[in-house]
């Protein structure tokens, strides 16, 4: 009923805009009905109140909407009511730990806003994060309190790179590469970078250690739901290799992800689900997720427009993924709507010549047309 | 003769030296400007040649605007029609822009839209474009933005060569380098661009003082935070205020975990709405608040149960009937989250194995 409201609107609404002397375009994305909270991915935390991870490249949280008079430090994109929060849960724990954290966050969140649901955009693991705490936030309250979930990058089927990591060692080894890539903080308390890592492969690390983990058990344990989540949506990175943060150098240095092949499980037994093409050197990964473990839901299609305001719209023809354990092969290797940045870009890894203001303000228009 | 002859051969030689000593001497200097040429960044070579000899100033009028076409798409996108001339770009620069383009982290927002637009479009004569551009958007001020395109350029690719070096380093270190580097190409207006951050960096320096003190006073602390935060954020609007709440105040409970754990229920409980009131919360979300604790205390409360007697059923019983016994015993304290539960201990995880994070769980 909202979305016809909405809707019936818009051209009305664009009309507006042109008899009050502004450019429609230049508006920037509508309020959202619910407040909007982004979950980060692994690492990368090392400031006290998690505005960097979801910052432009100049330390502005792009959720930060501009609501004070000739107000610069802001995302200018927004709605200047838009509600939105940066939770932080532990930079490196497996996401049944981050998870559980993110929903006592958004618990919290409610309490202070008094807001009833929220919708979720969470970059990388924080996607996976975002999807139990969907659950938990359920079995909790016993109604829906998601609305829309938006992942970006998210190694759904997991990462080749994380088992690579994995591969170099001990306990210790692998913690101290870790702590190369991502800084100190893997060392600190309530982190375990070695657990994180076991998170992020597709089957069972270790058969022997009595437990078990990987991206495959948990996409079982926490499937789409629509008791949980109203609208699921994913957005798809990949970028060749020349063109990569140096950031990921290292990681990339590890394995160059063949990440554009479709089959049950993980047949290559690289880490991840599905398999390569046999090239690893062409669109097909972000640096540390291939392109056939990242949709989850809907594709979207990132609509980058020159001085106007960009969008994300439904890839309708690739269709939905509904388990994430068993996407169908067109949606592990189809490159359509990918957008072209890579793992870091989407972030506040600065400098890059992506605009993650309207980036993520394109991403608030989507979810504020849904929830 | 024979001396004739000998000066003869002399004269022969020393031509030749002198020719070869000319040859060397001409490979030296073609060299050294190939060498020059290859490693002088092209980029950076159109920077400084167009700042010598800028290009002519085009005159542009705002009514190009209009000419611009919008439509509705789908799922409440709106698209401009057709690509923009040259004037029209100018034109909505200057309406997107134009009010706030005194300050330095508007212009640098700027100058990365233009500049990402001008690569793609114009891959070999962007930098000239992008002074076309500047110098007719904002004539007064495209000089000064030419050279902040520049110094943004030189920026990017120094912090390409140290991204590493800055990844190793300890938080402290990487952020004095970090600021060594701004300061270094963009002098105070670094203070300027990067104000978000620096208005982050005097409060965190704050918490790192409150958390490691053991002296002083709850009290004290919840002062000496807020003083840093009217500091910093004294002028910030309402809404961003509003966002900013819970991490505030998770930030302050996370930095004196030490002195609310020593409290008692009772005295936690009034603390924490006192620290909540006092980083603005208002009396229905402090309420809110009171009701979630209580939510939270009951949890954990029965997490305590659950613990001792999770190990009572595991020495007792084995096998399938010790897995319906544990189940049962989820069900009965953990209602609809037993299963989530279940799972996380699976996984190795049990989440009541640590001691509680006070205000966050």
């Amino acid at each position: 009923m909202r979305n016809k409201i909405k809707k019936q609107l818009l051209p009305v609404m664009i009309g507006l805009a042109f008899l009050l002397g502004s450019s429609p375009v230049l508006a920037g994305a509508s309020k959202t009905s619910y407040p909007v909270v982004f979950a980060h991915g692994l690492g990368g935390m090392d400031d006290i109140f998690g505005f960097y991870y979801f910052g432009d490249d100049y330390g502005t949280f792009v959720g930060d909407p501009c609501d004070g008079f000739l107000e610069v430090t802001c995302n200018s994109n927004l709605n200047s009511g838009q509600q939105a929060y940066a939770a932080q849960v532990a930079p490196f724990q497996t996401s049944e730990v981050r998870g559980t954290q993110l929903a006592n966050e958004i618990e919290g969140y409610l309490a202070t806003v008094g807001a009833s649901s929220v919708n979720i955009i969470g970059h990388s693991q924080g996607g996976l994060d975002a999807r139990k705490a969907a659950h938990v936030l359920r079995a909790r309250t016993g109604r829906q309190v998601v609305k829309v979930l938006l992942t970006v990058s998210t190694p759904h089927r997991g990462s080749p790179v994380a088992k690579s990591i994995l591969g170099l060692g001990s306990v210790t080894q692998v913690v101290n590469f870790l702590a190369t890539v991502f800084g100190n903080i893997v060392y600190s308390s309530g982190n375990d970078g070695y657990a994180a890592a076991k998170q992020l492969v597709y089957n069972d690390y270790t058969a022997t250690d009595g437990i078990i983990t990987g991206t495959k058990a948990f996409n079982t344990n926490y499937p789409n739901s629509s008791a949980a989540v109203m609208r699921y949506a994913s957005v798809v990175t990949a970028q060749h290799g020349v063109s990569l943060n140096p950031a990921l150098g290292l990681l990339k240095a590890l394995i160059d992800i063949d990440g554009d092949g479709a089959c049950s499980g993980d047949c290559d037994n690289d880490g991840a689900g599905g398999k390569g093409n046999g090239t690893s050197g062409d669109l097909d990964d972000d640096g540390l997720v291939g392109i056939n473990s990242q949709q989850n839901g809907y594709r979207l299609k990132y609509n980058s427009c020159f001085l106007c305001f960009d969008s994300f719209t439904t890839h309708t023809t690739l269709g939905y993924v509904s388990d994430p354990n068993a996407p169908s092969s067109i949606q592990m290797t189809s490159r359509d709507a990918i957008v072209e940045q890579d793992h870091a870009d989407v972030i506040g890894v600065g400098p890059d010549t992506f605009d993650e203001n309207e980036f993520y303000a394109a991403a608030i228009q989507y979810i504020s047309y849904y929830d | 003769m024979r001396g004739l002859v000998f000066s003869r051969q002399a004269f022969v030689n020393r031509s030749k030296l002198i020719l070869i000593l000319a040859g060397v001497g001409i490979a030296a200097v073609v060299l050294f400007f190939v060498v020059f040429m290859l490693l002088d960044d092209p980029v950076a070579r159109q920077f400084r040649e167009l700042s010598e000899r800028p290009v002519p100033v085009r005159n542009v009028d705002d009514e190009v605007l209009s000419g611009i076409t919008f439509t509705p798409g789908e799922e409440g996108t709106v698209t401009m029609e057709g690509e923009l001339t040259f004037e029209q770009i100018v034109a909505l620069l200057r309406q997107k822009y134009g009010a706030n383009i005194n300050h330095a982290r508007i212009q640098v927002a700027m100058l990365e839209e233009l500049m990402n637009y001008l690569k793609k479009r114009y891959p070999e004569g962007w930098v000239t474009m992008l002074q076309e551009l500047l110098l007719a958007a904002f004539p007064a001020k495209a000089t000064e933005m030419f050279q902040l395109s520049e110094n943004l350029y030189r920026y990017a690719k120094e912090m390409d060569e140290r991204r590493d070096l800055l990844g190793r380093m300890s938080r402290q270190e990487r952020r004095d380098l970090l600021w060594q580097i701004r300061y270094e190409y963009f002098g105070t207006g670094a203070d300027e661009i990067w104000e978000s951050e620096k208005q982050l960096e005097g409060v965190q320096r704050t918490l790192e003082a409150i958390a490691a003190n053991k002296d002083l006073s709850l009290q004290d602390k919840l002062a000496a935070y807020r003083a840093s935060l009217d500091e910093a954020f004294g002028n910030q609007s309402s809404t961003t205020l509003a966002n900013r709440r819970l991490s505030f105040v998770n930030a302050f409970t996370d930095a004196v975990q030490s002195d609310l754990a020593a409290l008692s229920s009772e005295e936690r409980t009034a603390e924490l709405r006192e620290i909540r009131a006092a980083l603005g919360m208002d009396s229905a979300a402090l309420d809110r608040w009171t009701a979630l604790d209580q939510e939270r205390d009951q949890r954990w409360s029965n997490a305590e149960i659950y613990a001792s007697r999770r190990k009572e059923i595991e020495a007792s019983y084995s096998g399938e009937e010790r897995e319906q016994k544990l189940d049962a015993l989820r069900r009965e304290l953990f209602g609809e989250e037993a299963e989530i539960i279940k799972r996380e201990e699976a996984s190795g995880y049990f989440r009541y194995d640590k001691p509680r994070s006070i205000g966050r769980e």
